[in-house]
């Protein structure tokens, strides 16, 4: 069985008769790129109580409808099927909220006027979108390697060299830890490179956890190099 | 072609093997001097593929350090000569080492001595092409250390 068939977006295309058998890996799925999906919809310029509320409206309506079952098993990749989505329910939310409106009921509150947004509010909600998109890949791949290292017994030491993934090091904080870890210098350096390589394993891994083929996946990572380049300026 | 040209195309495309098989040899003296020779060789194209990992000088340095004396220990204790170029054998043999299990760790002491970082950087900063690859950096540098020792013995000759 290649990689691709037991991706968790293939699994759910592949089920799209049967909405039991891929629930759970949809779930998981949604639960995962959930932060995007909020990120977007506060860019839109909702208030986070009712950005909150609609975020959950819509992935209980995602999941119940079945959406998923539309996607096109050919070409899928789950990040851009979930934004369609989401787009799509956010112009019959507006609709909905503008009837309530002039009915006299507010259910979801637009924030156009008292400039009380959250992080990204000003910006293009398709770019929030991918950048906090590129921020739960890494979470979730940093999460799968925290828990190797705590099954591995090496949690103290992952903590430590985690901090060398994020920033680099200078030469007296590098040798510091070196020390207060009873390793030598060069046995620290090999140890901080294989992490991270192990990082971007995983990183890949969870990206075709969202896509059904190769080409699709090597879309995804370039979308993120953009996406982190972007984060990094 | 310049019987010049011929004997630095010889020296460029010749596998670094007779060095390796000084490393296996019985006599501790010997061994000793070709890892030496070996680590000052290769030393700076490692360098250059792991600093285009992103990592670090001093990282850059120590892992470099780790990964040339490993080499030194697998070939001294392998009798056979691995087949195929040097140059590729010791870059493959580079991806394995990195990507090896980052909790089991390794280190080595008595590592042959690295150039200085000033030196290995001042050339970094020469050789220095953003659009490069690792795998580029590597093979470039590492054209580069046989031409000029090609040049080098070339000019002792004609002394």
């Amino acid at each position: 069985m290649g990689r691709f068939e037991t991706t968790r977006w293939s699994v759910v295309l592949r089920a799209r008769g049967e909405p039991v058998e891929a629930r759970a890996a949809l779930e998981l799925l949604c639960r995962t790129y959930r932060p995007p999906v909020l990120a977007f919809v506060r860019s839109r310029g909702y208030a986070i109580d009712a950005a909150e509320d609609l975020t959950q409206a819509f992935f209980a309506r995602f999941l119940e409808r079945a959406w998923h079952s539309s996607a096109d098993p050919e070409r899928g990749r789950f990040r851009s099927f979930l934004l369609t989505a989401l787009k799509r329910f956010l112009i019959d939310a507006d609709a909905e909220a503008a009837a309530l409106k002039r009915g006299g009921g507010i259910r979801f509150q637009a924030l156009d006027d008292d400039g009380g947004g959250g992080d990204g509010v000003g910006e293009a909600p398709d770019a929030v979108f991918e950048r906090e998109w590129a921020h739960a890949v890494l979470n979730a791949a940093f999460g799968r390697l925290r828990r190797e290292a705590e099954q591995a017994g090496k949690l103290e030491l992952f903590k430590r060299l985690a901090e060398f993934l994020v920033e680099r090091p200078d030469e007296s904080e590098y040798a510091r830890a070196a020390e207060e870890l009873h390793l030598r210098r060069n046995t620290l350096a090999v140890a901080v490179h294989r992490l991270r390589h192990r990082l971007r394993e995983l990183v890949r891994e969870e990206l075709s956890e969202t896509t059904s083929n190769r080409a699709d996946l090597e879309e995804e990572l370039h979308t993120l190099r953009g996406s982190m380049q972007a984060l990094a300026r | 072609m310049s019987p010049a040209a011929d004997h630095l195309l010889e020296d460029f495309t010749r596998t670094r093997w007779s060095m390796v098989c000084r490393l296996q040899t019985t006599r501790a003296g010997d061994a000793r001097e070709a890892l030496t020779e070996l680590a000052l060789r290769y030393w700076y194209p490692v360098y250059a593929y792991v600093r285009r990992c992103g990592h670090a000088q001093e990282i850059a340095q120590d892992i470099t350090q780790v990964f040339l004396q490993q080499v030194a220990a697998d070939l001294r204790n392998h009798r056979n000569t691995p087949p195929g170029r040097f140059r590729e054998w010791l870059l493959a043999r580079l991806n394995t080492f990195l990507g090896g299990e980052w909790r089991e760790l390794a280190g080595a002491e008595g590592a042959p001595e690295a150039p200085p970082l000033p030196e290995l950087e001042s050339r970094n900063r020469s050789e220095h092409d953003p659009e490069e690859s690792p795998e580029q950096a590597y093979r470039r540098s590492f054209a580069l250390e046989v031409l000029s020792r090609g040049l080098k013995r070339l000019r002792a000759e004609a002394r």
